[in-house]
């Protein structure tokens, strides 16, 4: 090959590729939700005169129809998840990055490694139970638990960064009311107890946890399921890795218990409590399938009625998308349970609208994840 | 708009290409003129008036400085250009920092003007001035054509990041340039070469660099998050590395769309962590700004031709001015100042010291004060008149060993084994052993055959892969935009 042709190579070889890509994107139809990412996708900004003339003065301000254009083009790119995953295997394969944006794979599980222990919000969080406590919890029974990451499991024996959990239990033990009672959940679970390509547990996996509290907390269960399969479960970090990971199975757990369980839950707008339900099938579909159980996020509270109880016993959880998969297993053992989860209402608005029927003697369980005590000003306790 | 962009790539450049071609030679202007006025708009808003505004003022006292040539009135329109065109620096860029000052020197209370700083104005601000101030000194032409003066400032290219393009390199080509299958061939490689430096190497190295801030961060909010000495090695390595290559591969974009478009912008960049010295490294890095200064403040306060305390008056006033050009704090003017101590050092008796040394020792000299500098420049940064300086002194302290830290930690071990090939490509790139090695093949028949079969497929392969990482992740803005 001559220089000429050299010449005229590359230039045809750079105006195809961004004209050519550039008339690809035009004609493509935009595409409304990426399903690996589990996010609705930018479509294209409305262009009004105040939206392209507009300075943005502070982040929280509405996005200009440039800044709204730029996200439109990296969403709506053509061939958006291949590219992804050809950076991904760049990452991964050629340049030997441990990880790709934080998220790295060790035997077929997926996890998003974090090292930022913020002892701050571990003491703020514990200080919020102890203000639950204090103010509605006296004369309950009242436990609680630390649910442990998967990377508890994975991170460090593989080299990865990693928290010092014997330092984040150690804090927020320290710092909770002892009339609290702490229950382990770091030696009860392990690494294949989550999903692979997901941050939370396996619901079939977790009746051991279940076991558990009934051990500790004086109730009873069969421990006797049937399981219903949905596929393919594609979890959080999935999309995230950009890797094609295969999909797996989500699978929840029924018997006549729980299929005749009374639920209801609270309308965050009118307050006034509607149907719900602890498996919302159809949900399985949402961006989010996790969303199958108790029927998502966002959903502040939730009473459990059980008449075929064999106690009088009632049991408060407080809790994150964990409690999720967890509550319905706690079903038989009590006649009420009452779900509250307050990043989604605050404990003003609960206690102002007499939410929670508070009673001596009824259980009580604080039950969250690393991850959201690590963040806890998501925590409303007011 | 940045280049690594897809806003830039994928919608912006082709449709200015296409139209650019398409169009009679006498309307290329104007399509430059309009697509580097949008180009601006998209970023600035109500500054492309400011911008507009410079350019006009630079055009009109060149008329000026033209008619009453050889007058006094040459020289008060020259004077005048000169002030107006500062002023614009002055009141965006200095005057908070002047009134923080003097607020906290004299107790006083004098409220703050709160301005956000134009993207680009110290670069179209610099090129003005070399117009008016070449203008009457005979040295360029005057440019009739307000549309072709206003192309020269705002031409999109170079004009938010540099180089700084004098007007007497670019007048002919102004007025009439010529086009050609090589020119653009040439001017697409350096443009995918300059942006795969951006996207795949400066911007994993400021990722390294931002994990090393976030784990010195946390450690301030008593995490369990450690820091070693060799992390704080590795992140001013690291940042050395992205600033070069954020900053380099600008200047290549630049040059690359300069030559596409029919303009021939000077070199910025000769691989400067090769230097012996830091008088030879200041001569490879960001040589425009160094030619700026030598050529337009240096040279007239009478350069090294004076008494020798005069000579290190000139270089220390040329240092504070250039450490203050990167922006109104005191580390910027720190980060100058000592450039211009060592400056002096070498000239009194170092450099001579540093001829004689091995290669080796005097390439390690460089690297270690130059990594010291960027921890002081990154430090500019920071918020307030003085920036993190404290944070960079504590930086420089751990990186000698005198932080109280372990000199290796598990994490530190993490870091450096996921970045290691990162680092090991990007220290290589930054030497010109790649180009040496092009260079030799290029000398037989065969291998010049085998590069130019490569060349293309090396366009197109770079292309798509900075396409992938620039649609996996956010884009992150050019270091040089804030200056």
């Amino acid at each position: 090959m001559n220089d000429k042709i050299k010449d005229i190579s590359t230039v045809v070889v750079f105006m195809v590729i961004i004209i050519g890509l550039f008339i690809v994107n035009i004609l493509k139809p935009p595409t409304k939700i990426s399903i690996s990412e589990r996010r609705p996708l930018a479509q294209f900004p409305e262009v009004t005169w105040d939206s392209i003339t507009r300075k943005k003065a502070k982040p929280t301000d509405k996005d200009t129809f440039m800044e709204s254009f730029d996200k439109y083009t990296l969403d709506q790119f053509v061939g958006r998840d291949k590219l992804r995953e050809l950076k991904a295997n760049i990452s991964f394969n050629l340049l030997m990055q441990k990880d790709n944006n934080k998220i790295y794979m060790v035997d077929g599980q997926v996890a998003k490694y974090w090292n930022n222990l913020n002892e701050g919000a571990l003491k703020s969080a514990a200080t919020k139970f102890n203000k639950i406590y204090n103010t509605h919890l006296q004369n309950m029974n009242v436990y609680y638990s630390i649910i442990p990451d998967k990377n508890y499991y994975i991170a460090k024996q593989n080299g990865y960064p990693s928290v010092d959990y014997n330092k984040f239990v150690g804090t927020i033990k320290a710092n909770t009311n002892k009339n609290m009672k702490y229950i382990d959940l770091f030696g009860v679970l392990n690494v294949d107890d989550y999903y692979a390509t997901d941050l939370h547990w396996r619901q079939e996996k977790i009746i051991k946890v279940a076991e558990k509290y009934a051990k500790e907390m004086g109730f009873t269960i069969s421990g006797e399921y049937t399981e219903n399969v949905k596929e393919p479960f594609y979890g959080t970090y999935y999309g995230q890795s950009a890797l094609p990971i295969p999909g797996e199975k989500l699978i929840f757990l029924t018997n006549d218990v729980l299929n005749n369980a009374n639920v209801r839950q609270i309308d965050a707008k009118t307050f006034e409590f509607v149907d719900g339900e602890l498996y919302k099938e159809e949900y399985f579909k949402n961006v989010d399938p996790y969303d199958l159980f108790l029927e998502g996020t966002q959903k502040p509270l939730f009473i459990i009625e059980n008449d075929n109880a064999t106690t009088d016993k009632e049991l408060i959880v407080y809790r994150d998308s964990f409690g999720s998969s967890l509550v319905p297993l706690l079903v038989e053992g009590y006649k009420k349970i009452t779900v509250v989860d307050v990043r989604y209402m605050n404990t003003t608005l609960i206690d102002s609208n007499n939410l929670i029927d508070y009673k001596d003697g009824q259980d009580v369980l604080f039950l969250y994840s690393t991850e959201v005590l690590n963040n806890s000003s998501t925590l409303l306790v007011m | 708009m940045v280049f690594s962009s897809i806003p830039f790539l994928y919608y912006f450049l082709p449709i200015v290409l296409c139209i650019y071609f398409i169009v009679p030679s006498k309307l290329k202007n104007i399509v430059l003129l309009l697509s580097s006025l949008l180009f601006y708009y998209w970023g600035e808003k109500v500054y492309t008036i400011v911008m507009i505004a410079m350019a006009l003022s630079g055009y009109i006292h060149g008329l000026f400085i033209d008619r009453y040539r050889g007058t006094k009135k040459s020289k008060i329109a020259l004077i005048s250009s000169i002030i107006i065109g500062l002023s614009g620096l002055l009141v965006f860029k200095y005057a908070d920092f002047a009134i923080t000052n003097v607020n906290s020197l004299f107790g006083a209370n004098i409220g703050l003007l709160n301005l956000v700083l134009p993207i680009g104005i110290s670069f179209y601000t610099f090129q003005i001035l070399s117009y008016t101030i070449d203008l009457y000194n005979g040295k360029a032409e005057l440019q009739k054509n307000p549309l072709n003066f206003m192309t020269y400032v705002v031409l999109f290219p170079q004009l938010i990041a540099g180089p700084i393009v004098r007007y007497v390199d670019v007048q002919r080509e102004l007025n009439s340039r010529k086009h050609s299958i090589e020119m653009v061939s040439y001017g697409a490689m350096r443009f995918v070469i300059g942006l795969s430096k951006k996207v795949l190497i400066a911007d994993r190295m400021s990722e390294f660099c931002n994990v090393f801030r976030n784990q010195s961060q946390a450690v301030a909010f008593n995490s369990s998050i450690e820091v070693s000495v060799l992390f704080v090695w590795l992140y001013a390595i690291a940042y050395g590395l992205f600033i070069f290559f954020d900053f380099s591969g600008y200047s290549d974009m630049a040059i690359g769309l300069g030559k596409i478009f029919g303009f021939n912008f000077l070199e910025n960049f000769n691989y400067p962590y090769i230097s012996k010295s830091i008088t030879e490294f200041w001569r490879r890095w960001h040589i425009s700004l160094g030619s700026w200064f030598r050529d337009y403040i240096y040279i007239p306060l009478g350069g090294n031709r004076v008494a020798k305390w005069k000579w290190f008056r000139n270089i220390f006033v040329v240092w504070a001015l250039t450490g203050f050009w990167h922006g109104a704090k005191w580390a910027f003017i720190a980060w100058g100042l000592m450039f211009g101590i060592i400056l002096m050092i070498e000239k009194l008796f170092l450099g001579k010291w540093l001829e004689k040394l091995p290669s080796i020792f005097s390439r390690i000299y460089v690297i270690f004060f130059i990594l010291i500098s960027w921890i002081i420049f990154d430090a500019g940064m920071g918020a307030g008149i003085t920036g993190n300086l404290t944070i960079a002194f504590e930086r420089i302290k751990m990186m000698l060993g005198f932080g109280n830290i372990p000199f290796i930690t598990a994490d530190t071990i993490y870091y450096l084994r996921s970045y290691l090939v990162m680092f090991i490509i990007a220290i290589i790139a930054s030497t010109p052993l790649a180009k040496i090695l092009v260079n030799r093949i290029k000398e037989n028949n065969i291998g010049r055959k085998i590069i130019n079969v490569l060349t293309p497929i090396t366009c197109g392969v770079l292309l798509i892969l900075v396409t992938a990482f620039l649609v996996d992740g956010s884009f992150s803005p050019f270091i040089y935009f804030s200056f």
